[in-house]
């Protein structure tokens, strides 16, 4: 196997340093924002105890689930032996870790008592799908590390195909754990479904491709390798295909709820009733998120311009899926007896509103600042990126 | 050399995730100027029997470990034992201002600040506990 | 700190009160169990529990929830949604029947709480003798647990707050909900609700003793549980629904 010439990014200095301090900044806000919603409790936030979860965790859960996603290229090079993607696998591996990273700052911001985080660590509940996240997030830390050394590290590269095994199972277990944060809340039917896991894993892999490659073609304009436009073809059709299956896994979570009575009364909410949630699903995640992309990337001409929008809008349907998910099934009411007719002070029978502040969103966008730092600064201080992707080809 | 990069990039991950905790946990500790001038702060009298539950020194040493085991077996054993809580350490050592209230734990001159402000040992107890005495008993029995 | 609410317990079972559970059920409250000394652990031998008449509770009354703020010290800051809310009246009607009931709502101390189930760090957790509570020492306020309760019994300190009663702390950042009074069921005591029930709507006792007046009325009448579906085997159990 010919060794891969790799490098660390060399930019022109004025262009990384903009950008860097653009994000910097962006991560200094979010910040402050963060220190606000604490000083002053999350009553400055649109949450509320009826809508516990809002903008932040959509970041943050968006961030999580696109980190195992932006592996798939690792893996196809390191489990699935396609030689042809191997000078990429270390950015997908870094990509990963850092999107990760950048979605649990946020998730740990966000928390009422973030100053306890050793607490959490000390303390767990075994039988809490949250604290198991726990130990899955900080292993996938580990096990990515670990494969990316072995990829870095020449001397261990007999150790990859073990390792990106590792990293590749590690992956699926962790957005099934992420998935089954919802899944296993048994008292809401907006989010009790076994179908949950499934659906996080697909949507992973579309989001984390689609970050990959935009990733990739920015990295591109900041000193990185020229991204030749058959590799952008070929990472756009599979995306397609992502895109196609995470499609599905939502219709068949609709439909299987359709199917019980039950849930016909909160689909008629989700896809039609329910304010802005039926057009976060419709306009956002299905047209934008998910028909667009598919008809950019699988169509019969494609360009690279045509496969980057298509990223952008997996990435923007995706924002408004984890929405659509997170916020619109808290929004649905959850009745203490169903099928009567309620009213009290706390909201029963009532639809929650959720109306985010600045704060949360800028809080949020953080998390999304930070992932993008770490692999610029992974770039620059380890070799991940190869030379050049041209004869590859 | 190129062995030990990536531990780099690790120490960067979580050299930005434990200062983003620890800009909010420094956040939490009380603001500057709680320090109080005396070195050898002393407890107030007790107000009602005149002595602590245990010799200062041993308090000065201890009360942490005290409070720390009492509230397992309060929160989760329901062992509610007089003498022994925090309750009582407010209603023994409150310091009144000029009005004769008990002044909380916002204000430099409460108890817990004599040592906790010079010490710089952030005190979580009262985001959450009563900081000064609520019940009658204990107002009764200071101004007695 | 609880002697005078413990003396006025044992006088009125010392004066035979007598609670009546349904229409035309009396029942004689000295068989309680008996109080457990307040520097000893609770037993596991008891399940403590709540007993709801919603055929007695009148609509548009709020005692309990009157009571339960002025024992526990929480209270509306004008923040809507995010006001805690412990306790809270639901009026209820059935657009079947038209029939309509009213009925306080709090944490229902499920035998199997989902909340206890989700908690990362095990601050939910279930006393042995049925309560369930936040240990909010350990509290990180991820507000899972809200996720996962059934009921919305709980309530996230969306404020900063200063004027905590001394036997409830409560501060911003942590989860809180109905504790069944713990702090006076520890010294002999019970739910504040319950006794400030002008109705006699509500019989707190121990749902493992044949004898105590809340077993004694399970046994005769059909008692239901809020979402019975999920089988979390609550504490809190309901008549007339
Ligand atoms: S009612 Fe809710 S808060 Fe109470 S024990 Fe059950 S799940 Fe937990
Ligand atoms: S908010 Fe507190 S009690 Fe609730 S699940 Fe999180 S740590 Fe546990």
């Amino acid at each position: 196997m010919a060794a891969i010439a790799t490098a660390t990014l060399v930019s022109p200095p004025r262009r990384l340093q903009t950008v860097a301090a653009a994000l910097a900044m962006v991560i200094v806000i979010a910040l402050a924002s963060a220190l606000y919603m604490e000083e002053n409790g999350h009553w400055v936030t649109g949450m509320t105890n009826y809508v516990v979860w809002g903008l932040p965790h959509v970041f943050a859960i968006f961030l999580i689930v696109a980190a195992s996603g932006a592996l798939n290229v690792a893996s196809i090079a390191s489990v699935f032996g396609r030689t042809t993607y191997k000078p990429l696998a270390p950015l997908s591996g870094l990509l990963a870790i850092a999107l990760l990273a950048g979605g649990l700052s946020v998730l740990v911001l966000d928390l009422g008592r973030p100053d306890r985080l050793l607490v959490a660590m000390l303390n767990q509940n075994l039988s809490s799908i949250f604290a198991w996240n726990i130990f899955l997030y900080s292993g996938f830390f580990a096990v990515v590390g670990v494969y990316l050394w072995t990829m870095l590290a020449k001397r261990y590269s007999r150790f990859t195909t073990a390792a990106g095994t590792a990293a590749f199972v590690w992956r699926l277990v962790l957005t099934t754990g992420t998935g089954s944060i919802f899944g296993f809340l048994v008292a809401r039917d907006a989010f009790h479904s076994a179908i949950m896991a499934p659906l996080f894993i697909a949507m992973s892999l579309a989001y984390g491709l689609a970050v990959f490659l935009l990733v990739l073609v920015a990295l591109s304009k900041l000193g990185g390798p020229d991204v030749p436009a058959e590799l952008i073809g070929r990472l756009g059709k599979l995306l397609g295909i992502l895109v196609a299956a995470q499609l599905y896994f939502v219709a068949v979570f609709h439909l299987t709820n359709l199917y019980a009575a039950k849930g016909i009364a909160l689909e008629r909410y989700l896809l039609l009733e329910g304010g802005i949630y039926p057009w976060l699903f419709w306009v956002g995640q299905v047209i934008l998120g998910g028909v667009l992309p598919l008809v950019l990337c699988l169509g019969r001409r494609t360009t690279s311009a045509s496969l980057l929008l298509a990223a952008a809008l997996v990435v923007l349907g995706g924002l408004a899926q984890v929405y659509f998910i997170v916020i619109g099934g808290q929004s649905y009411p959850m009745s203490v007896l169903p099928d009567w007719v309620l009213h009290s002070s706390f909201g029963d029978g009532e639809i929650s509103r959720y109306v985010p502040t600045l704060p949360e969103g800028l809080l949020g966008l953080g998390g999304m600042a930070l992932a993008l730092v770490l692999v610029l600064v992974g770039c620059s201080v380890l070799r991940i990126l190869p030379t050049s992707l041209e004869h590859h080809k | 050399m190129r062995v030990f990069r990536p531990f780099l990039l690790f120490i960067a991950v979580a050299a930005v995730l434990v200062g983003a905790g620890t800009m909010l946990a420094v956040a939490e500790t009380p603001a500057a100027g709680t320090t109080l001038a005396s070195a050898e702060p002393m407890p107030t009298a007790s107000a009602s029997s005149g002595h602590c539950i245990m010799p200062t020194p041993f308090m000065r040493r201890n009360h942490m470990q005290l409070l720390m085991h009492d509230r397992r077996t309060e929160v989760h054993q329901g062992v509610r034992e007089q003498g022994h809580n925090l309750e009582d350490c407010m209603n023994c050592h409150a310091v009144r201002d000029e009005q004769g209230r008990a002044v909380p734990i916002t204000d430099s001159r409460h108890f817990c600040n004599k040592c906790h402000g010079s010490a710089a040992v952030a005190i979580d107890c009262f985001s959450c506990h009563r900081s000064t005495p609520e019940s009658g008993r204990a107002n009764a029995e200071a101004s007695r | 700190m609880n002697t005078d609410r413990r003396t006025f317990l044992k006088t009125a079972i010392a004066a035979g009160g007598a609670i009546t559970i349904a229409p035309g059920v009396f029942l004689v409250a000295e068989a309680e169990a008996e109080a457990k000394p307040a520097e000893e652990p609770f037993s596991p031998k008891q399940r403590w529990g709540l007993l709801i008449d919603s055929s007695r509770c009148r609509a548009g009354c709020s005692s309990c929830v009157e009571a339960c703020q002025k024992e526990q010290g929480w209270h509306s800051d004008n923040l809507g949604a995010a006001d805690p809310q412990w306790i809270r009246k639901v009026e209820a009607s059935d657009p079947r029947t038209g029939v309509s009931i009213s009925l306080p709502v709090m944490c229902q101390h499920c035998a199997h709480p989902p909340c206890v189930d989700v908690c990362p760090t095990g601050a939910s957790f279930r006393r042995v003798d049925g309560i369930v509570q936040v240990d909010r020492h350990l509290c990180i306020g991820c507000r899972y647990c809200m996720m996962a309760c059934p009921y919305r019994a709980r309530s996230f300190v969306h404020e900063n707050i200063d004027d905590q009663r001394t036997h409830t702390p409560r501060g911003k950042g942590c989860v809180e909900a109905c504790n069944l009074c713990s702090h006076r069921v520890d010294t002999g005591g019970g739910p504040a609700c319950a006794e400030a029930c002008p109705e006699g709507a509500m019989t707190f006792g121990d749902l493992n003793d044949p004898n105590s007046a809340i077993s004694q009325a399970l046994h005769k009448h059909h008692a239901v549980q809020l979402r019975p579906e999920l089988k979390l085997d609550n504490g809190v159990q309901y008549l007339g629904i």
